[in-house]
């Protein structure tokens, strides 16, 4: 029992991970249907900001704040610069910018910070807590707490304000969103805005867990992620996040009862064929 | 209230409308019939500014709104039931309805809301639904109020009775002789040819992007060959 627990909360950890990486993808697809492969090299941003300004400060509020500043501004320039420009060519344009965006911004990691890892001098939530019998650490805890927390404000926004309802009109209509009123250009960089910081967030954690920070760290979150969003239905952030826990769950349990046969990606993309093919809509069952 | 002149439409090399002009006065509601494909969504899209490139001349109450985007037609006093609707389906009937108040003071909502629920009590029921789980009758009830929480001088609705039930034509019918009762200026685009006579103060008929007749509905209604000589077996 106390190996299953153990299990649903490694599960859940990765899970709350991917949700994070996943939910700027999910917005920027709805927005514009356009997959936004760019997003995992503003998580290895975050995740060096954060890792840089800890390491001079020492407070890890401040790098996240930094980070999710910094991040949030870098998406805006990558719509402004590199999709707006583009936007009326076909999508396979705008994934092949993007796509190019993701290996210059890893080069460009490369050639700043070296290619090897770095590390916190000191590294930050270490301590350990005992819930149910499991040990675990702030910075695990931290990780849950934090996707709780972000998810319910996400949601909130976009169901009980102006411009979050907004949000969701200019993805369903944008012209007759536009023609009420609405800034689309203004929904379009806060969209960018809010995915990009919860990239950051992702990112600063995945580093405080690992204690690594190296350029090519968005590579597999950057594909898990693509599964995640198809899986979740395409454009729903609920989706997103239901499938992001679900893919958790799977790779936890999978990795130990099935680990001597698949590795962890092999068990998640089996899993995802799997339930594509019984679900093609995904596991929301929404249409796009 | 609108004055159009001399509107040209064109996607492409396609002329959708050629030269037409119209008028509809304050407090009037004015029909535009004509079969399939004769100009009058292209003509009613012009208006609210949705066609891009749009040719002529289009005031409303004197002022020049030719040049502006659809959002300041809107702050304007110009706005559209669309054809097909166009709710934003993921939203509820009340987000929906917010929605269509974007360019006003939230403060007003309340009070706009409070007069489009009066307009269409069912839609209080439905009010947490989302716009994709409606019928028909309610989609298009919600897409009048929407336009409505604009608060519009000019109100242009294309194909009211499009794919609804007798029933909801004549709810909806209802509505906008109610909204003409508080002054509203109302242009409704129609193939419903006779139910659109039934309410409208004058008419307009189009025909491939034309203008072939125009009078008072009366004149219309009295000798139904006049329409009936335009428009032949779409007129019902």
């Amino acid at each position: 029992m106390k190996l299953i627990w153990e299990l649903a909360l490694q599960g859940l950890l990765n899970g709350c991970i991917y949700a994070l990486i996943a939910v700027g993808l999910v917005m920027v697809y709805g927005l514009l249907r356009v997959l936004h492969i760019a997003h995992a090299g503003l998580f290895t941003l975050g995740a060096y900001v954060s890792l840089v300004v800890t390491n001079a400060t020492g407070s890890l509020a401040l790098a996240l704040a930094c980070s999710v500043i910094t991040v949030g501004l870098s998406g805006i320039a990558i719509y402004r610069f590199c999709y707006e420009p583009i936007l009326s060519r076909p999508p396979y344009v705008v994934l092949i910018v993007s796509i190019g965006l993701f290996i210059m911004m890893e080069e460009i990691f490369r050639i700043v910070f070296g290619p090897y890892g770095l590390s916190y001098l000191k590294p930050p939530l270490q301590e350990r807590f005992t819930i149910l019998g499991t040990g675990i650490t702030a910075a695990e805890l931290s990780v849950v707490l934090i996707t709780i927390v972000l998810f319910a404000t996400l949601d909130a926004f976009n169901r009980f304000t102006r411009i979050g309802i907004a949000s969701r009109a200019t993805v369903s209509d944008p012209q007759m969103a536009s023609s009420f009123g609405v800034d689309i250009r203004l929904i379009r960089d806060m969209t960018f805005f809010i995915g990009s910081a919860f990239a950051a967030v992702a990112g600063t954690m995945v580093g405080v867990l690992n204690n690594l920070v190296e350029p090519t760290m968005g590579s597999v979150p950057s594909y898990k992620a693509l599964a995640i969003i198809v899986l979740g239905g395409m454009g729903s952030i609920r989706g997103a996040l239901a499938s992001a826990l679900f893919l958790g769950l799977i790779e936890a349990f999978g990795t130990t009862y099935l680990g001597t046969l698949l590795d962890r990606d092999a068990i998640a993309f089996t899993v995802l064929l799997v339930v594509l093919m019984l679900r093609p809509a995904g596991l929301t069952g929404k249409k796009t | 209230m609108l004055h159009v002149e001399n509107l040209v439409c064109r996607y492409g090399k396609i002329e959708a409308v050629s030269g037409i002009s119209l008028d509809v006065g304050e407090g009037q509601i004015v029909a535009l019939v004509g079969a399939n494909g004769a100009g009058k969504s292209s003509t009613i899209q012009s208006i609210a500014g949705h066609v891009l490139g749009a040719e002529g001349r289009i005031t409303l109450a004197g002022e020049d709104i030719t040049a502006l985007p659809p959002r300041e037609r809107v702050r304007k006093g110009v706005a559209i039931a669309p054809e097909g609707r166009r709710l934003f389906r993921d939203l509820t009937v009340h987000e929906n309805l917010s929605m269509g108040g974007f360019c006003r003071p939230r403060e007003r909502e309340a009070a706009n809301l409070k007069r489009v629920l009066d307009l269409f009590p069912r839609l209080a029921e439905r009010i947490h639904s989302r716009a994709e789980n409606l019928s028909g009758g309610e989609q298009q009830m919600v897409t009048i109020g929407r336009a409505m929480m604009s608060e519009p001088r000019l109100l242009l609705i294309d194909e009211l009775s499009l794919g609804l039930m007798p029933k909801n034509v004549d709810l909806c019918y209802e509505a906008i002789l109610r909204l003409k009762r508080e002054g509203l200026s109302i242009l409704v685009v129609e193939q419903n040819t006779t139910k659109a006579l039934q309410v409208a103060d004058h008419a307009y008929v189009l025909s491939s992007g034309r203008l072939i007749w125009k009078g008072t509905a009366a004149e219309a209604r009295d000798d139904p060959s006049v329409i009936q000589a335009y428009i032949g077996s779409s007129a019902h």
